[in-house]
């Protein structure tokens, strides 16, 4: 009973490998990683073919929030929040009760660099559903009315935002203003700003397949390689990124509030360059990314919850290290959530202890065995595994093998550790502070 | 529908859609057709909805100069009535699309 109408016929009637078997040995495959295809047009189209009885594809494309400018602030983030309603070639209702009655999931990812339009299906059922996939990643029709409709449902995410995921965004904003210190969010000031035209340029602009990436889990490559060559995209390249500068700046945002949350980072590494990227994240494990028990407070083994459950005393409060690589510039820091009467003495022991990481060999070793069990969990389920290789895909070009990211771990030496510890205790901070700030220093109170 | 045989019929007489359009008399007060389709009908209503705002201000100043006139008794100037070759169909893509809708979820719905 699916697609009775005649609008999507035209859509529905499409098919893709026709001769795939109907019944697959339902055994995992050996290996996990991805088979990669670059299309004349530089999109790139990579799978892991590990016989999952739920098949996921994603539609990735470089055009997060940092590829925004003053004119369009938080399309991306509007972008997210409309994805799904009107194609140029279905109604909102009809893409709706199609993928219901296919029982297929759609979902919507943004982030600073990237935007992903992901759909799961039983691997039965991916086929029919692919058309709709890229109907909704690449046809999207903007229809006004639609736009306005969906208001009420950014405000009231934006209502819901956690305060330490505003600290961290703030965090963006002081050390890089522009690019990627652009907000993850729509400001309230800006919702009326974001009309058709706006949206509809900011698609023709960033929606190119050089700038493409279509990545599969579960699927075969021989079924994405012709859904992907279907892909209507212009082939231009699109606006390069703004290359970062790292600011020592402070941004403070008052609100009614017992608890202060503050968000403090240097110049981390960069995806560029791989080692330095997995030495911060190594790092980042020595300095403290959390309790590893559930409910502790991760003092144990964490210097920061250390340090931070020392100036708090008898309160109850949380602090870890943050540790953040984007494809030019990365952030590495700390986080703390503290009540607003201990917020001070807490985020001044955090920082003494973030410019004071002592690095040993058994440090690293743990942080090792914890990087890389957080690497494997992380793809272990089919929806990190395509976030994982579509970032990848979408951002670099190609999808690195586990077994090469986990000997690039291994090939970091502790001196490797400590000279980014050094950089870390020298280089300058950036500050965001939400909430009671009563007692929060600021940025030149912190050595 | 069957109007679509009986468009077709009347077709053959192109005088006769002008000749009703004049006797229906809402051009005289400067009106257009789609000004004065009925607001109560939901299709109509979800149409002016979705109208962008600068469609919907000329056709509210055209409906309170109708008003106006209809209130004074009296029309237009003869120079000044829609004509029928002018008379601008603004709603209907509109009103066409949320048709469409309409008919699209019924289809759905149906149990048959």
């Amino acid at each position: 009973m699916a697609s009775k109408t005649p609008l999507l016929r035209a859509i529905a009637q499409r098919q893709y490998a026709a001769g795939q078997a109907a019944a697959k040995p339902l055994q995992a495959a050996a290996s996990q990683d991805a088979k990669t295809t670059v299309l004349p047009n530089k999109l790139v189209v990579a799978s892991v073919e590990n016989n999952s009885p739920l098949s996921r594809v994603s539609v990735f494309f470089r055009a997060g929030s940092r590829f925004e400018s003053s004119e369009n602030l938080g399309a991306a983030h509007f972008l997210r929040i409309v994805a799904g309603l009107a194609t140029r070639g279905a109604s909102h209702f009809a893409i709706t009760r199609n993928l219901q009655q296919l029982g297929a999931n759609l979902t919507c990812q943004v982030g600073r660099e990237h935007i992903a339009y992901t759909l799961e299906a039983t691997n039965d059922t991916i086929e029919p559903t692919l058309n709709f996939l890229l109907e909704i990643a690449s046809k999207q029709a903007f229809k006004p009315w639609e736009l306005s409709d969906a208001v009420p449902r950014l405000r009231y995410e934006l209502a819901g935002l956690s305060a330490p995921a505003k600290a961290v965004d703030l965090l963006h904003q002081a050390a890089f203003r522009s690019g990627l210190g652009n907000s993850l969010y729509v400001a309230k000031h800006n919702i009326g700003k974001l009309s058709s035209e706006t949206m509809q340029h900011f698609v023709n602009q960033h929606f190119t397949s050089a700038r493409c990436a279509v990545v599969g889990v579960g699927v075969d490559q021989e079924l994405l390689v012709p859904a992907a060559q279907s892909l209507a995209l212009d082939s231009a390249n699109g606006p390069a990124a703004v290359k970062p500068t790292f600011y020592a700046n402070e941004l403070r945002r008052d609100i009614a509030s017992n608890s202060a949350f503050v968000a403090i980072a240097t110049q981390g590494a960069s995806v560029s360059n791989a080692k330095d990227a997995v030495t911060f994240a190594l790092l980042h494990k020595v300095a403290g990314a959390g309790p590893s028990v559930k409910w502790s407070n991760g003092a144990a083994t964490s210097p920061v919850a250390k340090a931070a459950a020392a100036a708090a005393e008898n309160e109850v409060i949380a602090a870890s290290a943050f540790n953040t690589s984007y494809s030019d510039a990365g952030l590495f820091g700390a986080v703390v959530a503290a009540p607003s009467n201990v917020a001070g003495k807490a985020v001044e022991a955090v920082v003494r202890s973030l410019r004071s990481l002592s690095v040993s060999d058994a440090d690293v070793k743990r942080a090792k065995s914890q990087l890389k069990a957080q690497l494997l969990q992380e793809t272990e389920t089919g929806s990190g595994l395509i976030e994982s290789i579509g970032l990848e895909a979408v951002l670099r070009g190609s999808v690195a093998p586990s077994s090469q990211v986990l000997g690039l771990i291994d090939s970091v030496s502790t001196a490797d550790v400590a000279a980014a510890a050094k950089k870390v205790s020298s280089g300058k901070l950036a500050m965001a502070a939400v909430g009671n700030l009563s007692q929060v220093p600021y940025l030149d109170q912190l050595k | 529908m069957a109007s679509s045989k009986l468009s077709a019929y009347f077709s053959k007489f192109p005088g006769l859609k002008r000749w009703a359009y004049n006797l229906s008399g809402f051009n005289q007060y400067g009106l257009h057709k789609d000004d004065v389709l009925n607001e109560s009908d939901p299709d109509v209503a979800e149409a002016l909805r979705r109208l962008p705002q600068h469609l919907r201000d000329e056709r509210t100043f055209r409906i309170v100069r109708a008003m106006q006139l209809s209130l004074q008794k009296s029309v237009l100037p003869k120079e000044e009535w829609t004509k029928f070759e002018e008379d601008k169909k603004y709603l209907q893509p509109y009103l066409r699309e949320v048709v469409g809708e309409r008919q699209e979820k019924e289809e759905w719905n149906k149990n048959i």
